[in-house]
């Protein structure tokens, strides 16, 4: 299946053309990317961020990235190679349909392999690029900041069951805020990008799957029979500090 | 460093309208104390505009401040101006060498007004919630306010300032060939001459004889003929004349 992340005149340009793509066996998905979206609040050139988000999600699908401009002006601004990057076609508009469909079939047939340090390379870089903006608009006014939005009041309910008697439903129920947490769109974004890269040989990346895992622990929490108190205050303070970590470094 | 003035419309009886469509559902602290509040979720309180005497919310790295002037010795890096001020009106402060103006087009307001008083850019924004549209990118820097020191966070406010002097760089005129260029790929997609005028607007005096030639190429033109090598090749005459290559 051909997937579209572009202007809506080449999808329907493709559309047009139904027919040919109905004689175009695909075996494997691909997508069809335009360097221009006009629906980014910067459209020009924003194709090539997406193709390397694409990239990131779907190791093994083709891209295919249309733009009106040379492949060689799109070069200086391709940050993280996603161009050169096995896997990637490259189709200057506008193009003669057959050709393209032709393409994509031939495309199709070969598996192409990015080879483990390749694909370590760009998935490092990008990750990383993409994590710490992401971080920083975390940081950006303390909005989504975890210990005043989240484990502040965690960490004091656990301390009023240990200290002072309280119903430990209490506490249960108050970390039911993680999930929710969780589901904030970019704290969302985040938990996607660290599971692309929580393999990686890197101090940041595998700092940011600390972070993660601490909070898909803490959720998880809510729903055991039994909580070690005790515990949970010390793994709280484990976790404010890796997020402080994440943040300087 | 550039400066901005940015013209706001900020009724709070018109939500729909203005910086509270922009922030909607935004709210925080700068907002709270120096353009509108609510009293009790249903009344609401302006804090700028329209009082008369807080026409001007003069910005800079240290504070923020409402004023119903602008004189020589402020320290100003944005200053966001009631559209109900009308702008011969405007302290002759605001129009430096390296002032941007962000309008929305009012009554009070022309752009020919301002463009006969401004050295610098002049860019019409709108009050949708989207980064391209300019006003949404004031919300970086209000965010940037600490309630409790009732100062900025320095380096979010140069950050915050910065995106916003980008939003008058924002190539719009790029953006206009290319969206041309991708409504030329299908025969019904190509605008009519006419259609070109308005909504190209930014291109027809430099590019409506290329166009022209264009579209006489593809007269009679149809869907079908986007498998056709000629139309294909008229494209791309169209695409060298846009973009050079």
């Amino acid at each position: 299946m051909l997937q579209f992340v572009c202007h809506s005149s080449l999808e329907n340009l493709l559309a047009t053309s139904k027919e040919g793509m109905n004689c175009v066996t695909l075996t494997n998905n691909a997508v069809l990317i335009s360097d221009f979206l006009p629906q980014n609040p910067q459209p020009i050139h924003a194709g090539l961020l997406e193709a390397v988000k694409y990239r990131l999600f779907h190791p093994s699908e083709f891209i295919f990235i249309a733009s009106f401009f040379p492949k060689e002006k799109l070069i200086p601004l391709d940050t993280f190679g996603i161009l050169s990057l096995n896997g990637t076609e490259f189709i200057q508009l506008p193009f003669h349909i057959d050709q393209f469909l032709g393409t994509l079939e031939d495309k199709q047939k070969i598996e192409f392999n990015l080879s483990k340090d390749e694909w370590e390379t760009f998935a490092i870089r990008a990750c990383k690029a993409l994590l710490k903006k992401k971080m920083s608009i975390l940081k950006h006014g303390g909005k989504l900041d975890l210990v005043n939005k989240l484990t502040l009041k965690i960490r004091l309910e656990a301390q009023n069951c240990l200290f002072y008697g309280q119903d430990i439903n209490v506490l249960r129920e108050c970390l039911k805020s993680v999930k929710l947490y969780r589901e904030i769109e970019e704290i969302a974004e985040l938990i996607e990008l660290s599971n692309v890269s929580k393999n990686f040989p890197d101090d940041y990346l595998q700092t940011v799957a600390e972070f993660v895992n601490g909070l898909n622990y803490l959720e998880s929490l809510a729903n055991e029979p039994e909580i070690n108190v005790f515990s949970l205050i010390s793994y709280i303070d484990t976790l404010n500090a890796t997020s402080t970590k994440i943040l300087i470094l | 460093m550039e400066k901005v003035v940015c013209i706001v419309q900020n009724n709070v009886a018109t939500p729909e309208k203005g910086l509270r469509h922009t922030f909607t559902d935004r709210q925080n602290d700068f907002i709270e104390k120096y353009l509108y509040k609510y009293d009790n979720g249903k009344e609401s309180i302006e804090c700028f505009f329209p009082k008369e005497n807080n026409s001007y919310l003069i910005i800079n790295k240290i504070s923020a401040r409402l004023a119903n002037n602008v004189i020589e010795t402020d320290d100003w890096d944005i200053i966001l101006v009631s559209d109900t001020l009308p702008i011969d009106k405007y302290s002759e402060c605001v129009f430096t060498e390296s002032t941007l103006f962000m309008y929305h087009g009012t009554p009070n307001n022309s752009s020919e007004t301002l463009s006969n008083k401004s050295n610098k850019a002049i860019k019409k924004g709108a009050h949708e919630q989207d980064e391209k549209y300019g006003y949404s990118r004031l919300y970086s820097l209000i965010n940037a306010w600490i309630k409790e020191t009732e100062r900025f966070d320095i380096r979010e406010y140069d950050s915050a300032l910065q995106h916003i002097i980008d939003w008058f760089n924002v190539n719009d005129e790029l953006e206009a060939k290319l969206e041309l260029l991708h409504n030329c790929l299908l025969p019904s997609n190509a605008p009519k001459l006419e259609e070109f005028d308005s909504k190209f607007n930014i291109l027809k005096e430099d590019y409506k004889e290329d166009y022209k030639l264009f579209f006489s190429s593809i007269d009679g033109k149809t869907d079908d003929d986007v498998f056709n090598a000629k139309y294909i090749d008229a494209v791309k005459q169209l695409r060298i004349a846009l973009l050079g290559s």
